[in-house]
């Protein structure tokens, strides 16, 4: 073990070392406070010994703190902010110590000069302790439970990709949202900063990160494309990650010269990389960068689960429905929204419990169970209704009204039915339908037209799919007998 | 929050692993070194099933072509498939570990290259249940002439109760064997039997507390019901001559196309997990059924009519919206030629190969019309997207509404998963 290593663990002990003085002194703060009351009289000749502790777990503190500083990757101003007001804090409570403890007159405390140091170390403390907070865990980090916006996607829509400048409006904005964090204006971490490109250009401590038109030998590209249990990895394998779209385009830009002014038209653009390009037209719409895990743009584009949350189903409704055979389940874990499947349950009388669910009930499958026009009046009042099936069901084009009416409707699937262009033809369709099943209706070939005018933003199927006949579906092949 | 997207599985397992160098992956930098030394570079630490030495480098024994709006390569072997390529995802990236049959069928349907862990289909329908509570939730359909290498155990249920382990039905004479009454054995009878065998059975549960007897009761409740319902959805010869014409059945026969059209009426009556095996992929080259340019392109003619219209039935009946299919084998096949302990094998064939292979999906709240993962010029290795069974587990999970990682259950004092401590949902792939 060498000198610099124990240095480095040293520096590395502040973060756990700094809660025994802010622990200590609170104490001893706690103790000055009650002890000037002759009830906790017995706690006076505590005063000195905790205030002493303190003070040397605090001198420590300020040891290991300047080491942790001097090894860099801090904001400048922040650390000199954190570590003059330790150094103050410590002087108080040397003056605090003194007054109790020298002398032997514990009583001094409890004068006004002593009420004053009590009251500044208290503050003090408070501002060091936040200050260090700040430091290690962002200074947005107490407050972002205030704000409820979730963070911005990394990329702004862009509206045509190839006047966009590649810097500026797709290398920066995933620099911004994957790297500065730690590498940007607040923190250094290796002294690089990337949040400009006199940053990117200068590198870090180990030297340059970057060497233009050769992603493979960019210690910025490298450290990306290693697998995520690798320790040298970045992001940290417990940050956000870079998507495969980000990632390209970071290489490809670096591939081309890394050039900070230079629009996407004038950059060559390899066949590889058009897809992620153009994904950028449509970012924030579940395009690059934007569609992850639990992203809430990535439900709302399926439009399968509507943003409100709602409150518990009556079990009551839930229970007969599941004694008669039908599968009730919540869509999605943790949600209150639900899924009722009929699975070919003969519906009849069971309809009408559908009501108390009327707010939860966003997706039914009816399919197969007999239903029929007159069910579908109950159905309307079930407004959240999201995705209906009544494949292979009695109902005929006089229920659409009734249909048309639940304005959420997102799927329908009448293949199978009865309905017909006309009746189709006749009711308003839903805002948001996007897909609309009509295999095995009456609905005749003549009318499409008609009907793809009126269902524009939505898809048609029409079904009756064919496959060719090829020879190939009978004909074998024999080995070649010469062998 | 995880919203489901799918509600229903196809799992369409060809078994012995086609070839992906003639089907998807379309390598034309190896048509050049074909007949050529195998670089040393390739075989160093590597070991394979049967290829000893040196071998040959085999070019691509298919032509191929872009197809549809979404310029996947797809071959000529499977016509029908290239028509509906804008409707499939392709993983063209896999890698396994397993470089044998049965561990590694075992590792894609249960997530362990050993016996005893629960098959997806059995976590599926532990976690959600059957739709139609008089079919089995897991039902389980094989041709080809042949069990799949790992056996039954590839729809086992291991630590589960064994309620959800796979049903095996045929698509041939009895659907389910001796699933009719023995002569003079009418259905009040069966009835009162049966209840008289769970009388004693719920007598033995009371008495030593296994669990295991619960299952038998509900196993026998099951088969009850099934007398009626699976005869009925079994029997194909009601469906229309067009659908048959579509699928390409032979009613009577037991084939391949008749169990995907029986897919597709299972996943239509609320069957959960629905999971075909198919046999003869295996195309070392050592006969002419194994050959790369003779039976392998017989078994992508098997199978490339019915499978591609199950695809667009299930779409036109509005099922694809909410059923997962995905089609594929349990590892790929090498670039090189076959020589089976040193020697050159009779016909041209390829080896198993761990490195990289290519599966698809479609529906269930997959892209439409892409292709994820990149392997080399010659599709030795990945290069971009790469992909394991594990994360294939973690995205039908989670397209069924799971948390992979939070989907356990206690066994032995710990909690298990199917995805055991790997896989990372491919969120590339999900529409």
């Amino acid at each position: 073990m060498n000198l610099l290593s124990i240095t480095a663990f040293l520096a590395h002990l502040h973060p756990a070392l700094v809660h025994l003085p802010i622990g200590i002194l609170l104490t001893a703060l706690l103790l000055q406070l009650f002890a000037r009351w002759e009830k906790f009289a017995a706690f006076r000749s505590a005063i000195p010994i905790v205030l002493l502790a303190g003070l040397i777990s605090a001198v420590l503190s300020c040891i290991t703190g300047f080491l942790l500083f001097s090894n860099g990757d801090y904001d400048d101003n922040l650390v000199s902010a954190h570590m003059w007001v330790a150094i103050t804090l410590t002087f108080v409570a040397f003056a605090l110590y003194a007054r109790a403890g020298f002398g032997g007159r514990v009583e001094r405390v409890f004068d006004r000069n002593g009420n004053m140091l009590g009251i500044l170390l208290f503050v003090l403390i408070m501002v060091a302790g936040h200050l260090g907070g700040s430091l290690t865990h962002g200074e947005d980090y107490l407050t972002a439970g205030f704000h409820n916006t979730p963070p911005p996607p990394a990329f702004r829509p862009i509206a045509d990709v190839q006047q966009a400048a590649a810097y500026e409006d797709i290398v920066k904005p995933i620099l911004e949202s994957r790297c500065n964090n730690c590498h940007g204006a607040r923190r250094q971490k290796g002294g690089l900063r990337l949040d400009n490109p006199a940053g990117i250009a200068k590198g870090g401590k180990d030297g340059g990160v970057l060497v233009a038109g050769k992603a493979d030998s960019s210690e910025l590209i490298k450290r990306i494309l290693i697998p995520e249990n690798e320790e040298h990895h970045m992001p940290p394998k417990d940050r956000p990650q870079l998507s495969s779209q980000e990632q390209q385009l970071l290489t490809w830009w670096v591939n081309q010269g890394a050039d900070y002014r230079k629009q996407v038209k004038e950059l060559s653009q390899p066949e590889k990389i058009k897809p992620a390009l153009l994904a950028l037209q449509h970012a924030g719409a579940g395009g690059a960068g934007s569609a992850r895990e639990g992203d809430p743009a990535l439900v709302k584009a399926a439009g399968l689960i509507p943003d409100e949350p709602v409150g518990p189903a009556d079990e009551k409704a839930i229970v007969e429905l599941r004694k008669a055979g039908v599968v009730v389940m919540p869509v999605a874990q943790n949600s209150n929204y639900l899924s009722v499947n009929f699975s070919g349950t003969p519906a009849g009388s069971l309809i009408p419990l559908l009501l108390p669910l009327k707010k939860q009930l966003i997706q039914l499958d009816l399919s197969g169970t007999g239903a029929g026009d007159k069910d579908m009046e109950v159905i309307k009042q079930c407004t959240a209704l999201r995705v209906v099936s009544l494949r292979d069901t009695k109902i005929t084009s006089n229920a659409l009204s009734s249909l048309a009416a639940l304005s959420e409707l997102r799927v329908l699937n009448l293949a199978g039915t009865n309905v017909t262009a006309q009746g189709l033809l006749a009711v308003q369709p839903p805002k948001h339908l996007h897909a609309l099943y009509l295999y095995h209706t009456k609905v005749e070939r003549k009318d499409w037209g008609k009907l793809q005018a009126l269902y524009k933003t939505t898809v048609l199927d029409s079904g009756g799919y064919v496959l060719p006949a090829l020879t190939t579906d009978t004909a074998v092949v024999r080995p070649n007998i010469k062998k | 929050m995880f919203p489901a997207r799918a509600k229903r599985v196809i799992y369409l397992h060809m078994a012995g692993a086609p070839s992906q160098l003639e089907l998807f992956d379309y390598k034309p930098a190896l048509a050049g070194l074909d007949g050529q030394d195998c670089p040393k570079s390739l075989l160093e630490g590597k070991r394979f099933a049967f290829i000893r030495g040196v071998p040959k480098m085999l070019g691509p024994q298919a032509h191929f072509q872009q197809r549809g709006q979404s310029g996947a390569w797809v071959s000529e072997h499977m016509p029908h498939l290239a028509g509906i390529a804008d409707e499939l995802c392709f993983l063209k990236a896999m890698t396994t570990d397993q470089f044998n049959h049965a561990p590694a069928q075992l590792l894609v349907q249960t997530g362990a290259p050993r016996l005893g862990r629960p098959s997806m289909g059995s976590w599926v329908t532990y976690g959600l249940g059957t739709e139609n509570e008089n079919l089995p939730g897991f039902v389980v359909l094989t041709s080809g002439g042949k069990f799949p290498d790992a056996g039954k155990s590839v729809w086992g249920s291991g630590f589960l109760p064994s309620v959800y382990q796979g049903v095996q039905c045929r698509s041939e004479g009895d659907p389910v064997l001796f699933i009719e009454d023995p002569q003079g054995m009418d259905r009040d009878i069966r009835k009162a039997s049966i209840d008289a065998i769970n009388k004693v059975n719920e007598q033995e549960h009371a008495a030593y507390g296994d669990p295991e007897i619960l299952s038998r009761i509900s196993q026998y409740e099951m088969a009850y019901k099934m007398q009626l319902s699976v005869p009925e959805t079994m029997n194909i010869n009601d469906e229309p001559a067009y659908i048959h014409e579509m699928y390409g059945t032979q009613p009577g026969k037991a084939c391949f196309a008749n169990n995907v059209l029986l897919a597709r009426r299972l996943v239509e009556k609320g069957v959960r997990f629905v999971q075909l095996f198919d046999w003869g992929w295996d195309s070392h080259g050592t006969d002419a059924n194994l050959a790369i340019d003779v039976g392998f392109i017989n078994k992508c003619r098997q199978v490339d009519r019915s499978v591609s219209a199950l695809i667009l039935d299930l779409k036109q009946r509005g099922l694809l919206e909410d059923t997962l299919v995905i089609w594929g084998g349990e590892f790929g096949r090498t670039p090189m030629m076959e020589n089976r302990d040193g020697k050159q094998n009779p016909f041209k064939g390829r080896d198993h190969h761990v490195d990289a292979f290519t599966i698809w999906m479609a529906g269930g709240g997959i892209k439409r019309g892409f292709s994820y993962g990149e392997t080399d010029e010659i599709g030795y290795y990945p290069i971009s997207g790469k992909t394991t069974p594990f994360d294939v587990q973690a995205t039908i999970l989670n397209q069924l509404g799971f948390d992979h990682e939070k989907f356990t259950y206690l066994f032995q004092g710990r909690p298990f998963r199917l995805t055991d401590v790997y896989g990372k949902v491919i969120e590339e792939i999900i529409a």
